[in-house]
């Protein structure tokens, strides 16, 4: 065999192995692209059962059991949980044993860490991992404030009847945060 | 003997280019095969989490509370509610959801039939529900025990906390263990904890 023969298989064989590694790329992404898909589907129920669980609570701390009239009566900036809430770190998905998903290795947890939250703007600034079976850990962050009633997605710096909650949801299969977010209208409360 | 030596490397080379086109022909089906599986599986469970949702949150939609009950039996596998679906003001509908016997005629040993019925009319679903898991919570976010029959424990509940796993009816995957079927079928999984309006 000729040296020009053999210049020639090594380049036919450098070719094949660039095609090769270029469908195994593709095929990687394509496992990726599945398992990203996975985590969204979790990741929108997560979010979407913070929210809810935000919206069964008051819409302000001084609201509960008494009807204001006047925005400037409502909590002020910086919002967040009150002095007597309770926060707990670590994994917050509840852990019981003898149910389904009971996870040994996780500590035992009959309670959510919001359970001390009595009002919607508590939530600002709360964190919760949330784990689940197959996918593993879930980032929750939640951002409560004031928005202005004549348009609910501009931020309002002073009390209004009406407060956003964003939830941004993380996953380590996922690219970006998922991100959802509901309303509070004062108004629902009466 | 020059040419002997051509012809060896010449069939070394020819047989190691056949079984790289045999693996990557091999991967890219392995993939299409676990791809399709898995928008299949992955469809069942958006579709069957929308229908859930769309009927959870209306539990004890009209129902007055003072005469009936909202929830009028919840397990771990099953609840039986009563709610205006259709918001008529006057109709209340009857809703059971429930994982019933086992699918025999698919290779996942686990999948089993899914049970949604509304009034006299009921859809088996065979879409590959393993596990279908219903926890129920009370207003300070504790726990209630299952069975719940009662009248007084099935007013208190809250918030129902629903869990599915959804998984391939053949298996796919492959596993470091060749025994292991049970780990060879793709699956998702979906849970939410779910705080119907009208309880």
């Amino acid at each position: 065999m000729g040296t020009g023969q053999m210049m020639l298989i090594i380049l036919a064989l450098a070719l094949l192995a660039t095609l090769t590694l270029s469908i195994n790329t593709t095929i990687i992404s394509k496992y990726e692209m599945i398992y990203e898909a996975e985590a969204t589907i979790d990741a929108i129920s997560i979010g979407q059962a913070m929210l809810d669980e935000a919206l069964t609570k008051d819409f302000d701390e001084k609201t509960i059991g008494i009807k204001i009239t006047n925005p400037a009566d409502l909590t002020n900036y910086p919002l967040g949980r009150d002095a007597n809430d309770v926060w707990l770190p670590a994994i917050d998905s509840l852990n019981i044993p003898g149910t389904y998903g009971y996870n040994a290795a996780l500590p035992v947890k009959t309670k959510f860490s919001s359970i001390g939250l009595d009002d919607f703007d508590d939530y600002n600034r709360y964190r919760r991992v949330v784990y689940t079976p197959r996918m593993g850990r879930f980032f929750v962050q939640d951002t409560v404030f004031y928005v202005q009633e004549i348009n609910p997605d501009s931020p309002s710096s002073s009390r209004t009847f009406q407060k956003k909650m964003i939830v941004k949801v993380w996953h380590q299969n996922m690219q970006n945060p998922l991100v959802v977010s509901d309303l509070s209208i004062y108004r629902r409360y009466f | 003997m020059a040419s002997m030596l051509d012809i060896i490397g010449a069939t070394i080379i020819a047989g190691m280019v056949m079984l790289i086109i045999f693996g990557v022909t091999a991967n890219l089906n392995q993939t299409l095969y676990t791809s399709t599986l898995s928008l299949n599986v992955q469809t069942s469970a958006v579709s069957l989490a929308r229908t859930l949702e769309h009927d959870f949150y209306k539990i004890g939609y009209n129902v007055n509370k003072t005469t009936d009950t909202s929830i009028t039996y919840a397990d771990t596998n099953q609840i039986r509610f009563k709610a205006d679906l259709s918001n008529t003001g006057t109709t209340l509908n009857r809703v059971v959801y429930r994982s019933a016997n086992l699918i025999t005629s698919t290779r996942n040993p686990r999948d089993r039939v899914f049970v949604r019925r509304q009034d006299n009319s009921q859809i088996n679903a065979e879409i590959g529900v393993t596990n279908f898991n219903l926890t129920y919570y009370d207003v300070n976010g504790s726990r209630i025990s299952t069975p719940i029959t009662h009248k007084d424990s099935l007013a208190k509940i809250k918030s129902i906390k629903v869990k599915l796993f959804i998984e391939s009816s053949e298996p796919v995957l492959k596993t470091d263990n060749p025994q292991d079927t049970l780990n060879s079928y793709i699956g998702v999984h979906w849970e939410k904890l779910i705080y119907p309006r009208n309880l």
